[in-house]
């Protein structure tokens, strides 16, 4: 019994669970904004169950868990806020407590390993340490470093968010990579405020995201429509040409070894290829998305993780 | 606070999601899932500023009883949640 664990609102997880049902496979899913209201659970004796979907289970019933993106749990409306929030702490024990008896190598991915395989400058020490090209990086909040690494990289730097580049508000933004241009070397005063992460413009015709599924890779090529768009994200990605593309046998070691390394079953690798067709790593996204590319380039990553789910 | 990074922010475009009437994700469902999820588990507390006193009272060891106890539980459940709080 494949576990999904995500919220309500999650279209990934619809996409796959349509396919799951399809084939009459057996899944049941758990949405954190709905489990108070539709789940129940007991513990007596040793046994922990929870009623879900009109079905009972225990923790060994459950041969995967696939950890989508459920968000605080949320308790019914009614009463006192203070009350309401103790109780979703109570709901969130209560469903650690059933989870946590389900081995962890059974997760795609155990939010422990998503957690340590998501640090962007923890990622690219580990990626120069297996042999991949990484870009020459600086995060600092010196201004006079700035200056000095982009005289360094031939005037050749961008700049980009080292953590999450949502910043929410009012009205949500969102911080994409950019190029940093000689302009804003006058006025750098506001690095002082936090660190910020530099790394230099790696030169490249295209973008590739590999999506790993336990030991099988898809890898995807992505052709901006604009010349030397640094991210190919803007634009809602439009005119972005795709291409199914094999990963050269050295880099899918290295791969397969990140993989291994942080204890993932699942990892979307992004890459820029330069000129000479060489790769340089960018970053990993351990709970990266990956649907809009069985959409846009035909991936079949919904079928590879049916396989690993109920065949591997 | 500003920070450098900000000057570079941009308006959000898409919803976030796979659109129900068309089934196209939206650059939006890329961009922000991609980095959230993973980093809202184990990791160093980003809550307010009750919890952020709450480990400050906990390493200078001045806390009253009743703030221990928080600390104890913050200490305790910030690397170990399977779901998020």
């Amino acid at each position: 019994m494949l576990l999904v664990l995500s919220n309500s609102k999650d279209e990934t997880a619809d996409y796959l669970c349509t396919r799951i049902a399809a084939e009459r496979l057996p899944f049941v899913r758990l949405d954190s904004d709905s489990v108070a209201r539709k789940s129940s659970l007991v513990a007596r004796g040793g046994e922990i169950r929870i009623r879900l979907s009109g079905r009972e289970f225990s923790p060994r019933q459950i041969s995967n868990v696939w950890y989508r993106r459920p968000e605080a749990i949320r308790v019914p409306r009614g009463g006192d806020g203070g009350e309401r929030r103790h109780a979703a702490e109570e709901w969130a024990a209560a469903l650690e407590g059933f989870l946590s008896l389900i081995p962890r190598s059974r997760w795609m991915n155990h939010p422990a390993s998503n957690a340590s395989a998501s640090l962007k400058l923890e990622q690219l020490v580990r990626a120069r340490r297996l042999g991949f090209g990484v870009p020459r990086t600086l995060l600092t909040q010196n201004e006079g470093e700035v200056r000095k690494f982009w005289s360094e990289c031939d005037g050749r730097v961008v700049v980009k968010p080292v953590s999450d580049g949502r910043i929410r508000g009012t009205r949500d933004r969102l911080v994409y990579t950019n190029v940093l241009q000689k302009r804003h070397l006058d006025s750098l005063e506001d690095v002082r405020n936090c660190p910020t992460l530099f790394q230099e413009k790696i030169e490249k015709i295209a973008d590739v995201r590999v999506t790993a599924v336990g030991d099988r890779l898809i890898a995807i090529s992505m052709v901006g429509s604009k010349r030397d768009e640094v991210d190919i994200r803007r634009e809602n990605m439009s005119g972005v040409k795709y291409r199914e593309l094999e990963v050269p046998g050295r880099t899918a070691r290295k791969l397969v070894a990140m993989m291994r390394g942080y204890g993932l079953r699942f990892g979307a690798f992004d890459f820029g290829v330069r000129p000479d067709g060489s790769w340089v790593f960018f970053e990993l996204n351990p709970n990266g998305q990956w649907a809009w590319l069985d959409e846009a380039a035909n991936a079949r990553i919904a079928g590879r993780l049916i396989e690993e789910f109920f065949h591997g | 606070m500003q920070a450098f990074l900000h000057r570079f922010a941009e308006p959000t475009r898409g919803s976030g999601r796979l659109s129900a009437g068309t089934r196209t994700y939206t650059e939006a469902g890329r961009e922000a899932a991609d980095e959230d999820q993973a980093r809202s588990q184990y990791a160093i507390p980003r809550g307010g500023a009750r919890r952020a006193s709450n480990w400050k009272s906990a390493a200078t060891q001045t806390y009253t009883k009743v703030s221990r106890e928080e600390s104890d539980r913050d200490r305790a459940t910030v690397g170990m949640s399977l779901l998020p709080r």
